[in-house]
């Protein structure tokens, strides 16, 4: 318990210092790396003045994550040509649905791994293929909401800023700075970072051993802190060369949370009013404390059924003993709470409620400080929701920072939301009954034999309720780009590798257009001095309204789904069975 | 031929995503409330 005070008391005190750093970035004050950025934009053809309207901003996103994707596909897919591959990987650990899978994955910060990284990936395709992901598409969640900001900012303005100058701007003045800081901090705590090949070595017990080494520490900087969660081992933060005792494990979280804590007080202080960022933070914080207790608390009952065996009852299964049970349960909340994806401990061990709370936290949208920059533009969605039911319910026009929320906004929110649910929902719904034949197209697709056919519940290591929640939590962390696995569904196979990119592009882009839509619709309004009929956004109340509403949609439509996996196992591990 | 299936899905999905926008702007351009 005291380590998530302490964490939370971090959190706390970061956000401040953190958030007046983006906003100096995002309106252009700072200037201290002008001597890479000025030339950067010549080299590139960027007018880094021209202000983009909202159409012009998603096209350049699109432009820009299209091109990424394919030839991040075509570099995963020729690792084998390539340099900087000591193990002689190629294609045939790369297949095309699993380079598909791959590289729809990393370009929406996604970086759901269906492969074991240190039995697939060369040195090259990790820091060059995909490390570079990590940075532009956690630079590119960043630009998104600073043009949401900027579009409720701005009073009758065309434009939302230009989209390759916040890129730049992110990258330059935000994670490379930090990054190069706190790869050393890793590598000091004991994460390496070296090119030499694995080590065959000779345990104690006389057993021959290959220890996977490699450039970790630069990757997991940023993998962290653009929450993207891919780690360089598939054992991720579990692993004691990515996270090799408890300082780097308070390190790890208090980076994830970082830029997302940050951009709360960001968005205050840019609309001119750093209250309104607080009472964003709050709900949040609300989420996230909620959440890490009813995770910890159910780890620390564990299952009563070891109670008849005289066993301590917490739920140790699946954790780490140099991190504990809350220091597991935090990290959980923390990395589903973001859209970082990384894990310390194994979910699918957790206890029903234990593996709800992860689950629940990612079927929310990813709101609870969320990803970079995804985590502010989701929550701010449901603060449109929240001011316009607020607004049904006192008979008032809604309104948010001065601008009245008309139709088309509430249109567009609703779109975001409904995507998402239409994603995990459908996508859960049709694996839970398709057979796969073996004959016809699904047939000519797969490459990986006989055991990829017949049901994709065949894929699931168990089964009744904790396998639904296998594969609903699966297609969950796809769509909401979190790319954590519960653990426990083989998603390396032609279908689920298909169906899972699919989601995460459905889950990054159709959340990405309606918020920029209402972004450019936004700057277009004129402010309006407050009023006495105005409804306060900047109060506790308004904190709590959003927390309802955030709940209430995420209860309303996933809690059929959540009364088929979770709920009902704990039901019957509470009546013994 | 497996490559060039994900390459066509990967054309079709960023094709239908432009084609989002530019509906997105239409109903926005029609929403008539700035």
């Amino acid at each position: 318990m005291i380590q998530i005070v302490l964490f939370f008391l971090i959190l706390l005190a970061i956000t401040k210092p953190m958030g007046l750093y983006l906003a100096w970035v995002f309106d252009g004050r700072a200037s201290w790396m002008g001597w890479l950025e000025r030339p950067l934009y010549r080299l590139l053809g960027i007018k880094s003045d021209e202000d983009q309207d909202w159409r012009s901003y998603a096209l350049s996103i699109l432009g820009f994550s299209a091109v990424s994707m394919l030839l991040t596909y075509g570099l995963l897919r020729l690792q084998g040509s390539l340099p900087l591959n000591p193990q002689g990987f190629g294609g045939d650990q790369m297949t095309p649905h699993l380079a598909f899978n791959t590289a729809a994955s990393f370009i929406t910060n996604t970086n759901w791994q269906s492969y074991s990284p240190e039995a697939t990936l060369s040195y090259f395709s990790n820091m060059v293929s995909l490390a570079i992901h990590n940075w532009a598409s956690a630079a590119v969640g960043l630009a998104v909401a600073v043009a949401l900001v900027r579009g409720l900012a701005r009073n009758s303005a065309g434009g939302i800023g230009n989209f390759w100058s916040d890129v730049v701007r992110g990258t330059l003045y935000v994670f490379l700075p930090i990054c190069l800081v706190g790869a050393i901090a890793f590598v000091a705590g004991g994460v390496p970072q070296t090119f030499e090949a694995p080590k065959a070595i000779t345990t104690m017990e006389g057993v021959s051993q290959t220890i996977a080494l490699g450039p970790v520490a630069s990757q997991e900087i940023i993998k962290q802190l653009g929450t993207n969660g891919g780690g360089f081992f598939n054992a991720n933060s579990a692993h004691p060369f990515e996270n090799p005792n408890p300082w780097t494990d308070l390190f790890t979280k208090v980076l994830i949370f970082l830029i997302p804590a940050g951009l709360t007080y960001m968005f205050g202080r840019m609309v001119g009013n750093v209250r309104q960022g607080w009472a964003v933070f709050a709900a949040m914080s609300v989420l996230f404390l909620a959440g890490v207790s009813i995770g910890t608390a159910a780890e620390q009952s564990g299952n009563p059924a070891f109670a008849h065996f005289g066993v301590e009852q917490a739920n140790m299964e699946g954790k780490e003993t140099r991190f504990g049970i809350a220091g597991s349960t935090l990290f959980a909340s923390i990395t589903t709470g973001a859209s970082c994806g990384a894990v310390s401990s194994m979910h699918n061990s957790y206890t029903p409620i234990g593996g709800l709370v992860p689950l629940f936290n990612i079927l929310t949208g990813e709101v609870i400080f969320g990803g970079v920059g995804a985590g502010l533009y989701g929550m701010l969605l449901f603060v449109i929701l929240a001011v316009f039911i607020a607004g049904l319910m006192v008979g008032r026009t809604p309104e948010y920072l001065g601008k009245k929320i008309g139709k088309f906004e509430v249109q567009m929110a609703m779109i975001a939301v409904l995507a998402m649910a239409f994603s995990i929902l459908g996508m859960t719904a049709i694996g839970s009954v398709l057979e796969l034949p073996k004959e016809g197209t699904f047939g000519a697709l797969n490459t990986l034999g006989e055991t990829a056919y017949g049901p994709m519940t065949g894929n699931l290591n168990n089964p009744g309720p904790r396998g639904f929640t296998e594969m609903l939590y699966a297609f969950t962390s796809a769509t909401g780009n979190n790319g954590s696995a519960f653990a426990g569904l083989t998603a390396n196979t032609p279908i689920y590798n298909t169906m899972l990119g699919l989601a995460m592009l459905i889950g990054r882009f159709l959340v990405i257009i309606p918020v920029l839509a209402i972004a450019g619709h936004m700057a277009r309004k004129k402010v309006a001095p407050a009023s006495a009929g105005t409804f306060p956004t900047d109060s506790a109340t308004f904190s709590l309204l959003l927390v309802g509403v955030v709940l209430i949609v995420g209860a309303l439509t996933f809690f059929p789904a959540l009364a088929l996996g979770p709920i009902v196992e704990h039901l019957q591990m509470a009546g013994g069975r | 031929m497996q490559d060039l299936f994900f390459l066509l899905i990967t054309i079709a999905a960023f094709g239908l995503l432009v084609g989002l926008i530019k509906g997105t702007e239409r109903l926005r351009q029609g929403a008539g409330d700035e």
